[in-house]
């Protein structure tokens, strides 16, 4: 598998493929098996999971998917009935979608209400001018990359289906988000509309939650560690303890973000203000990689697929200006 | 004692559960294996949240 630490649309791609071959495969397994107790026909079924081999799929295929197995797993047979028919009906996605959380049906809003964040964490609808000037620093990031770092901009659009934009709690004694990615929405990540002010903020925020879809998707061919969920770290970007395979995304993903603002100023599309604030970002990530790759080093119990992961990313960290 | 149909599935056969056959995860936990029945222990997602005034966040 290519695990270089260089972005690019074709590995994008391909991982999303392998992705989707994986759920297709799942599908005619579990359509096969209980297909008649949760009424999957089996024409249906057929063509649903040849259009998930051939075509991009939005990230409620997955999410539903999870819910239908969790679902017999507890053998709510209505509720896995009602998820095997959203599978079977629903439509292939086209291009990468940039969305509020709630500019959908109630059941997708839901959906990823409960499989991105916690129940007590706060995620509204954002108003409608912070929506549009969030989706606006969405677009102006994409076209920044575009200028400076294409072939990240190729591999965010080639990894995310969709970017999920919503608003985060302003009271400072609550819990709050800037991004979110969840392992069982493959392709989506959740931003919080008031979690980035500035356009360079915005491309490394779309650099740092694709990079956690990407180590999903290498994922794919098995863990990255094999500590103890139980055991927990110090992160390098988050105030509480974390298992050490969300100290291993953090690390990981603070190198995607110092590979970007490097990129960028290296490519000369920044302005003045944005070139002042890349130098301390570039700072402020090569300690913070610093910081949690020692935590890697010395807790992680990483496998041959996360070491050579780790390895690039230090190797370009050690390279790096 | 009848059977549901969960006991018709090879769990470790299906995206995401063989991180769980292994009592391993990649973010979200689904489950692990105890004689021979999954169990889920965890409902979905990755707690990526942070405080505010953490930049970025992970």
């Amino acid at each position: 598998m290519d695990v270089t630490f260089e972005p690019s649309a074709a590995r994008g791609a391909a991982l999303d493929e392998q992705m989707r071959l994986r759920l297709a495969d799942t599908l005619d397994y579990v359509f096969a098996q209980v297909g008649d107790a949760i009424g999957a026909d089996v024409t249906a079924a057929a063509d649903v999971t040849r259009r998930i081999r051939h075509e991009r799929q939005s990230p409620h295929m997955f999410g539903a998917y999870y819910e239908m197995v969790l679902a017999i797993e507890e053998e709510r047979i209505d509720d896995a009935r009602d998820l095997a028919r959203e599978i079977l009906t629903r439509s292939s996605a086209d291009a990468l979608h940039i969305r509020a959380i709630d500019d959908r049906s109630a059941q997708e809003a839901g959906r990823y209400r409960r499989m991105f964040l916690d129940s007590e964490i706060v995620v509204n609808q954002p108003e409608p001018a912070l929506l549009e000037r969030a989706m606006g620093r969405i677009r102006s990031a994409f076209a920044l990359l575009d200028r400076g770092f294409p072939e990240m901009a190729g591999e965010v659009r080639a990894l995310l289906s969709e970017i999920v934009l919503a608003a985060g709690s302003i009271d400072p004694k609550t819990m709050t988000f800037d991004g979110v990615s969840a392992y069982m929405l493959w392709g989506a990540v959740l931003l919080n509309a008031r979690g980035q002010t500035n356009v360079l903020d915005t491309a490394q925020a779309l650099a740092h939650e694709s990079g956690h879809n990407l180590l999903f998707g290498y994922c794919n061919s098995g863990p990255l560690i094999e500590n103890d969920d139980d055991e927990l770290f110090s992160s390098p970007l988050r105030q509480d303890p974390r298992p050490m395979d969300g100290v291993v995304h953090a690390t990981y993903v603070t190198a995607r973000m110092h590979q970007t603002v490097s990129r960028l100023l290296e490519a000369g599309v920044l302005d003045g203000e944005q070139t002042e604030a890349a130098e301390k970002d570039l700072t402020l990530h090569r300690r913070n990689f610093e910081s949690g790759d020692e935590v890697v080093r010395s807790g992680a119990k990483l496998t041959p697929l996360g070491h050579e992961i780790m390895k690039s990313a230090r190797a370009y960290i050690a390279a790096a200006a | 004692m009848q059977q549901g149909i969960s006991s018709k599935l090879d769990w470790s056969r299906m995206l995401g559960f063989e991180q769980v056959a292994a009592e391993r995860t990649v973010n979200a936990k689904l489950g692990s294996k105890v004689g021979g029945k999954p169990v889920i222990s965890a409902k979905v997602g990755v707690k990526i949240g942070t405080k505010p005034g953490f930049k970025p966040t992970t």
